[in-house]
């Protein structure tokens, strides 16, 4: 009970944040100053979904910024509703465009990231070979089942995902749980064996 | 264990996601296998936040964004855009012919030649772009060109630069060398620090020097210089050796840039294969260096720099630009000597006379060349404007000689040695040796800096003529002399420096 009361509490909040946001834009299009709040509350989200996708720091904050200044440019366009779905949407035409421009390339190399002074070169090959494979099993999942994963490791929190794909939060974690699912049998099939996961954990 | 029904899978899935969020033990309620997928995926592909300087940038970028461009009504943008598809045919035209005049270098509304001449600006001036200060971060990747490892990154460099003006700099710089033979051969961190009134620097090898520094003197060139940035654009588009060209615009570290291409150089010092096309990313606001790509001459990638995070003008706290040795630190103490004042050693090419008159020293020439071989350049050098005004010693003299074929050989003589790159905190050579020369000794070295010693690309001997050692930034040092090729043999190398009259 405590718990069901706690998960309604939540949902109210959201409920309420969702409409709070949702006035911030639509005042947005008179006063560009209440963009700022909702761009403070999404930057860091929107950054990390870019950066998921797109593999380079660099090209991640292109597409960011691209991101915002289409949003604030746009922002008569938005007719209430949710708000980080509208983003969502923008996000996602943003990358879909920018991964059009980009060469021939289908998996993002992570390799112009230089994260770490502390790994070495080989571990760093290492980490990248297995970025690789992880992105390429993620491109074989649906489309809904790719983006709550990728959203899921940008860090955006469940109610955000529902809210940007348009779905109930339980409906969220079973398409992530499938998700997990498909990319075993997926890097079981590229040849990568439960051990090899296993030991790493 | 698995989850068995909708309820339990829905169970599951919960705790799967508060997992992927948070980390932690694994839910008994999924299977190890799953658990342990999740924690290397959410491992493998970590969500890396966005720098401060991103954030900020981009929310100043939208407080400052046009009205027109927030207010876009949907006729009022109906109509503009049918009046765009008008001016279009006509605008198309022009823009072509600005593209034409601009990426050809011939003199447009920006030219190679300009940006190039803004760079230099900059380097020399940051003030004079309008940057009291600054925070950066750069990435350095070397790739080895030998065979055996070629296009592997043979050093990896990333810094940390903070500069204030006036004359305050810190620099940060952390590297990882590889060996060829694919070992790690090292790795370290150096610091420095200028407080305005001194530079302390900690070495990789953990000395502490003290210097004093010029209180009207900017650091920041030396600093760029030593993180490894052409400080001097010379040094990668000299006027004569290479040609600029603007190749396009881009975005580096959120900034946009000008693309330059510079091509491979026809005259200088050039190692063999190593020095083809350049491409160099040039802030357009500020004329900062921004991008160093160096290709070799098939076009193999072999240096790549890049500033991964810039802040303009933000405010600094004062104590990064302060230093104290730890109780008990041995250091080095070099505040006696004239203070330093930073110089780009960006000298022009004079005549072997002019070279005599104005050097500190006797400036001797080689009797004896290889056959082929010319003088092609004499450039008189000073440690620093101080040193230049005070007539201090040191300076030194390069005489370059090169033949048909672009072999070089350079002879330097003066008060500092001259060994490319050295400065920038590269290992040893691990081929060297003694030789006779002179009646003295003399010590060679085989392979150069730029790319780990590879043997076969350089040679260089150099020998001093006092056993004081040399104290470091070239003031009041001991006359050392060097002579280096990238074709001639040890044996040839002696003949030339023992020819020196």
């Amino acid at each position: 009970v405590q718990q069901s009361n706690s998960l309604q509490g939540r949902g109210r909040k959201d409920h309420l944040t969702e409409q709070s946001e949702a006035v911030a834009a639509l005042q947005a299009k008179d006063d560009p100053a209440a963009f700022l709040p909702l761009y403070e509350r999404y930057v860091v989200p929107v950054f990390r979904y870019c950066h998921v996708r797109l593999g380079e720091r660099t090209k991640a904050e292109d597409a960011t910024s691209e991101v915002f200044l289409k949003a604030l440019d746009r922002i008569s366009s938005f007719r209430g509703g949710s708000f980080p779905a509208w983003l969502f949407r923008i996000t996602r035409n943003v990358i879909a465009d920018s991964q059009r421009r980009r060469s021939k390339d289908q998996v993002p190399d992570t390799s112009a990231d230089i994260p770490d002074a502390n790994i070495g070169p080989e571990d760093y090959a290492i980490r990248s070979a297995r970025q690789r494979t992880l992105r390429q099993a993620i491109t074989g999942l649906t489309a809904d089942q790719r983006h709550v994963l990728e959203l899921q490791l940008a860090g955006w929190p469940d109610a955000d995902i529902a809210a940007a794909l348009g779905k109930t939060r339980d409906a969220v974690k079973m398409l992530r749980l499938r998700s997990l699912k498909s990319l075993r049998t997926s890097l079981v099939r590229n040849g990568w064996q439960p051990r090899d996961w296993l030991d790493e954990a | 264990m698995r989850p068995r029904n909708p309820s339990q899978e829905l169970r599951a899935a919960e705790l799967l996601a508060d997992f992927m969020a948070l980390g932690g033990p694994a839910p008994d309620v999924l299977d190890t296998e799953m658990w342990s997928l999740a924690s290397v995926i959410r491992d493998t592909l970590p969500p890396d936040p966005p720098t401060t300087e991103f954030v900020t940038g981009l929310r100043r970028r939208l407080e400052q964004r046009p009205l027109g461009a927030r207010r876009g009504e949907r006729k009022r943008i109906r109509s503009l855009y049918l009046a765009g598809i008008a001016l279009l045919t006509a605008a198309i035209a022009v823009i072509a012919f600005l593209a034409i005049q601009q990426i050809g270098g011939r003199g447009g509304v920006v030219s190679a030649e300009d940006v190039l001449a803004k760079a230099r600006a900059t380097v020399a001036s940051p003030e004079s772009a309008g940057i009291r200060s600054m925070v950066l971060t750069q990435t350095s990747t070397v790739f080895f060109l030998a065979d055996e490892r070629r296009g592997q990154p043979s050093m990896q460099i990333e810094t940390r630069l903070w500069y204030d003006t006036p004359g305050r700099q810190r620099i940060e710089t952390a590297f990882v060398e590889m060996a060829l033979d694919g070992t790690v051969g090292g790795s370290g961190h150096r610091l420095d620090t200028w407080t305005g009134a001194e530079h302390w620097r900690v070495t990789p090898e953990g000395n502490v020097w003290v210097l004093s520094q010029a209180a009207d003197s900017s650091p920041y060139s030396y600093g760029v210089a030593m993180a490894g940035l052409p400080a001097d654009l010379d040094t990668i588009s000299n006027g004569s050796c290479r040609s600029p060209r603007l190749l396009s615009e881009d975005r580096v570290a959120g900034r946009d840039a000008y693309v330059v291409e510079l091509t491979r150089p026809r005259c200088g010092y050039a190692f063999p294969g190593r020095d083809g096309k350049g491409l160099v990313w040039i802030d357009k606001q500020t004329g900062l260096i921004l991008k160093w790509q160096q290709f070799a001459v098939d076009g193999t990638l072999f240096f790549v720099q890049e500033v991964t995070s810039i802040e303009y003008n933000g405010q600094i706290e004062s104590d990064q630009f302060s230093y104290a040795p730890a109780p008990g630190t041995q250091v080095t103490d070099y505040r006696s000597q004239p203070p330093q004042v930073f110089t780009r050693f960006e000298e022009p090419t004079i005549s072997l006379g002019e070279a005599r008159a104005g050097a500190t020293f006797t400036v001797l020439e080689p009797t004896w060349l290889p056959a082929g071989f010319g003088l092609e350049s004499v450039q008189h050098i000073w440690g620093s404007e101080e040193a230049r005004r005070l007539k201090s010693h040191a300076d030194w003299v390069l005489l370059r000689y090169v033949d048909a074929q672009g072999n070089w050989l350079l002879v330097s003589q003066g008060y500092t040695g001259f060994v490319v790159g050295w400065g920038m905190g590269l290992p040893q050579p691990p081929l060297t040796g003694l030789v006779e020369l002179k009646g003295g000794m003399a010590r060679w070295f085989d392979g150069n800096p730029i790319n780990r010693w590879e043997p076969g690309t350089m040679l260089a001997l150099g020998w001093m003529q006092s056993e004081t050692p040399a104290p470091p930034d070239g003031f009041g040092g001991s006359p050392l002399s060097a002579v280096l090729s990238n074709v001639l043999t040890l044996e040839q190398l002696v003949r030339v420096a023992e020819s020196l009259r």
